[in-house]
């Protein structure tokens, strides 16, 4: 007995001439959910609905629970509607000429459900929504909150085991989004659901999922807690997506395991190799904003930098220091003068790739 | 593809390419296709190649064809840029009588021409007493051309508006503060930017112009003026004979000269794609100011649509109420409803406008459906069966009625299913249906494009096979533009006259082929009359159109 709900092994997807998905394996376990991160065009909406059979991949298998669903190399593809899963689009696609209630009963109704349990399955899950009253309103009578959560009722009604959810919340205002993420993590572990979940927006993926797996131009880069891929990030493609960086270029001048020094311009730093590099070779030193730190003494790490100029952000201050031509930054709690400073780059938690 | 689709399109395949097919085996036999003795060979080409009136009659289709692009072209786009892109006075009530010449039948409007400006018409009469002579001759080639260009203008304006329309006036603003001035602007941006419109409603009237079959029988029949259309029309009459071979002969050199220009269209639309501009929401028209030019552009505009409508529909309906007219007719003394009246008495001009009217609402409805079936079986797919249905339903544009009508008649008469239907109007209704059908499905798939794919996947999701989809989601979504294309057919049945020519008959009359039948007895009363019932059924579907805001054009 296995606790996979959800199965993808080397998929690709192919649309017109252009390979959109190069291979892409991934396991969702009961319960969990999983962000598909990634830049526009790096294929994870295809993956979505590659998984829905909204799109005919040309290799690979997809297996629902017990069930394959699609198998190249055996000739098996059962179309979307036979996969009972549950998805939600980016635009919620809820039919204009149905009512809210006939939007979200279509699926039991489909599944021959008698009329009577019809009736209290949906009034349950619009009730359990907070769309308890709006059963007879058409859908551009909504607010997009409550349209987002007619759609997700559409497609939770039947009890599917996955549901697919394609940027879900990209349609809602920045406040409402914020709130709604946690709402929807909780629904989703409250129905003991395993969910995948397409979004672009990296913030959104660690606070909703319990895997992410970062795509990459139709390859996956990175998958893994979201822990893993903030904290430790094997590529600089990673690193740089999931989080604001400095970049420092320069060369390796001495490697001892997997510490190694980095120098360019008037500098020399130790940091942390993610990726294999020589002494000699040139190295990109890669530092989240968050971890750069103004100290009062000199020691190991600490730089003498000037500082250029100070950025209210409202939540903090933004320092703009000056090394070598290349500009520094990190935050603050007040505001500074310009002048010379003394900046400590803890070595554990710079990069080098 | 599931095999109903299939079905539907190779079904729509064999109704479009069977008929053509047989005019095309028919015009390589030396006698007609279902006698015993018949030989393969070009003798039909043979023969109407060296008939000197064939070459007339492809010379005189030529000149129309060109003169019809070199005059409506112009004036269609000049048309155009004043209703959609200046302050044009009057714009709004303009509209809807620019598309009259698109919705009423060219053959009433060339009745109408000869009542009011033929040799004796009452324009013609008053003009005379003025300055003692008829300074012009309706029935010269020169006339034929300049109605006919006159007359395709809308078809130009159609096709240029919408494109100018879909330009956004940022793209003008651009240029304006980028330091063009409004000359330099419509010369550099706007106009090349429709470029491909102007191009492809240019091919579309060229290749109407060999298709001129009405205008041409009432302008061009007194002084023996023929083109390619009504020489097929008149090639029975020639040989006192039906000559099947020599008839389809002639009919295969118009789809010869018609299937490329369609052809040729098809591949323009193509490259059209990369002048799309975006139209977003915030897109917004800001119309040009002509100054004093406005009333100029007025005044050119009124003249045309005196010309092209007023003059032929009010003679038309003046001739209908009057016993007769000439010289020295008091239209006091001439009033009657005698014409009305025999209309309603004459049992088959009676059985015509019934026919008309059930070929339009009724027929006109199941044509509907069945573009809709056709519609649904290509619908979100594109493989080799997609592509087949695309050229068959392009086809038939490439075929002018007259034709169509022909090959349905023979098939009607010689392929034994059918035989006990050829009295019935489903002979005519099919023929209807195939010669429309480029029309019906674009406004079926202008319907089908407005839904929006999401929706119709969210419900294959929730468990609906895809005949489900279509029962649930995409036939409800497009409901209003099914009855707004219902209409439209409605009022293209309504004017359709030649379709119905070869296969009129006790049963089969319609107001159309009625019309063309009576003019060749010279029966302008009785063809007034019915003029004046087919535009009110045309009218009709107008007001409706206007009332329910439904758009009559894209």
């Amino acid at each position: 007995m296995t606790d996979i709900e959800l199965s993808v092994q080397d998929l690709h997807v192919t649309l017109g001439q252009n390979p959109i998905l190069k291979g892409v394996s991934l396991e969702v376990k009961r319960g969990e959910i999983v962000a598909l991160l990634g830049p526009s065009g790096s294929g994870k909406t295809t993956l979505l609905r590659a998984i829905a059979g909204l799109e005919l991949p040309a290799q690979g298998a997809i297996r629902i629970g017990e069930q394959t669903v699609f198998d190249q190399a055996a000739g098996v593809d059962v179309p979307a509607e036979k996969r009972s899963l549950g998805f939600v689009f980016q635009s919620y696609a809820l039919w204009p000429h149905r009512t809210v209630f006939q939007n979200v009963a279509y699926g039991l109704k489909l599944r021959k459900v008698p009329a009577d349990e019809i009736r209290t399955r949906v009034a349950e899950v619009l009730r359990d929504l907070g769309l308890g009253d709006l059963g007879q309103r058409h859908p551009h009578q909504l607010s997009g909150g409550q349209q987002q959560r007619v759609a997700l009722a559409r497609s939770l009604v039947y009890k599917p085991r996955v549901i697919l959810l394609d940027e879900p919340l990209s349609n809602l205002d920045a406040k409402l989004r914020e709130e709604a993420r946690i709402w929807l993590r909780q629904l989703i572990i409250d129905l003991d659901l395993s969910a995948v979940c397409v979004t672009h927006d990296q913030a959104e993926a660690m606070a909703m999922a319990d895997q992410v797996v970062l795509l990459r131009e139709g390859l996956i880069e990175q998958a893994g807690t979201p822990q893993q891929l903030y904290g430790e990030p094997d590529s600089l493609f990673v690193a740089e997506f999931m989080g604001a960086n400095n970049a420092l270029a320069g060369r390796v001048a001495s490697v001892s395991g997997t510490q190694a020094q980095l120098e360019g311009e008037g500098w020399s730093l130790q940091g942390r190799l993610r990726t294999p590099r020589g002494a000699g070779e040139a190295a990109t030193g890669v530092i989240r904003l968050e971890k750069i730190r103004l100290v009062d003494a000199p020691g190991p790490n600490v730089l003498r930098i000037p500082l250029r100029a100070s950025v209210y952000l409202g939540h903090a201050w933004e320092y703009l220091f000056d090394l070598g031509g290349t500009t520094l930054r990190g935050y603050g709690s007040e505001a500074l003068p310009p002048g010379e400073r003394l900046v400590e780059i803890p070595a554990e938690h710079l990069w080098l790739f | 593809m599931s095999p109903a689709r299939i079905a539907v399109i190779l079904l729509t395949a064999v109704v479009v390419f069977l008929p053509i097919g047989l005019l095309l085996w028919q015009s390589f036999l030396d006698a007609p296709f279902f006698q015993l003795q018949k030989h393969f060979g070009l003798d039909a080409y043979r023969f109407i190649f060296e008939d000197p009136d064939f070459k007339r009659s492809f010379l005189n289709s030529l000149y129309i064809s060109c003169g019809m692009g070199l005059i409506s072209v112009p004036l269609g786009g000049l048309l155009a840029f004043l209703m959609v892109r200046t302050d044009l006075p009057g714009r709004a009530w303009i509209e809807p009588l620019l598309l009259i010449p698109v919705f009423v039948s060219p053959m009433i409007l060339c009745f109408g021409y000869t009542v009011a400006v033929g040799p004796v018409g009452f324009v013609s009469l008053w003009v005379e007493k003025l300055v003692g002579s008829v300074p012009w001759n309706l029935y010269s080639m020169a006339s034929i051309v300049l109605i006919a260009g006159l007359s395709h203008v809308p078809h130009v304006y159609l096709y240029t508006a919408s494109a100018l329309r879909s330009l956004s006036s940022d793209v003008e603003e651009a240029a304006r503060v980028a330091g063009a001035g409004p000359l330099k602007v419509a010369a550099t941006i706007s106009l090349p930017m429709v470029m491909p419109a102007l191009l492809y409603s240019g091919v579309l009237v060229f290749f109407l112009g060999f298709q001129v079959f009405g205008l041409a029988l009432v302008l061009g029949d007194p002084e023996g003026h023929l083109v390619l259309a009504t020489y097929l029309y008149k090639l029975t009459n020639k040989l006192g004979v039906p000559s099947y071979h020599l008839m389809a002969a002639v009919a295969m050199c118009i789809v010869g000269i018609t299937v490329p220009m369609v052809l040729s269209q098809r591949f323009l639309l193509r490259n059209a794609h990369k002048y799309i501009t975006l139209k977003g929401k915030g897109s917004r028209q800001r119309p040009l100011p002509l100054g004093g030019w406005r009333w100029v552009a007025a005044v050119v505009v009124l003249a045309w649509l005196v010309l092209t409508v007023v003059i032929p529909v009010s003679g038309v309906i003046f001739r209908a109420f009057v016993t007769n007219w000439g010289e020295g007719v008091i239209f006091r003394e001439a009033f009657t409803l005698e014409n009305f009246k025999a209309v309603f008495e004459q049992t088959n001009l009676m059985r015509g406008v019934v026919n008309t009217v059930l070929l339009g609402v009724i027929g006109g409805g199941l044509s509907v459906l069945c573009f809709a079936f056709i519609g649904l079986s290509s619908h979100r797919k594109n493989n080799g069966w997609t592509r087949l249905l695309d050229y068959t339903v392009m086809t038939p544009r490439a075929i002018p009625g007259l034709l169509a009508g022909l090959a349905f008649l023979w098939v009607f008469l010689f392929f034994p299913p059918l035989v006990p239907f050829r009295k019935t109007l489903l002979s005519l209704w099919l023929a209807y249906t195939v010669v429309w059908l480029a029309y019906g499905m674009r406004l079926i798939s202008t319907s089908l494009l407005q839904v929006g794919p999401e929706l119709e996947e969210s419900a294959r999701v929730t468990g609906a096979s895809p005949g489900q989809v279509n029962r649930h989601i995409t036939v409800p979504l497009i409901r209003y533009g099914l009855l707004a294309s219902w209409l439209m057919i409605f009022m293209i049945f309504e004017r359709e006259y030649s379709t119905g020519v070869y296969l009129l008959g006790p049963g089969t009359e319609v107001i159309g082929s009625l019309m063309v039948s009576l003019w060749g007895a010279g029966a302008i009363d009785i063809i007034s009359a019915l003029s004046f019932i087919n535009i009110l059924l045309v009218s009709a579907g107008m007001g409706i159109a206007l009332r329910y805001g439904v758009k009559l054009h894209d």
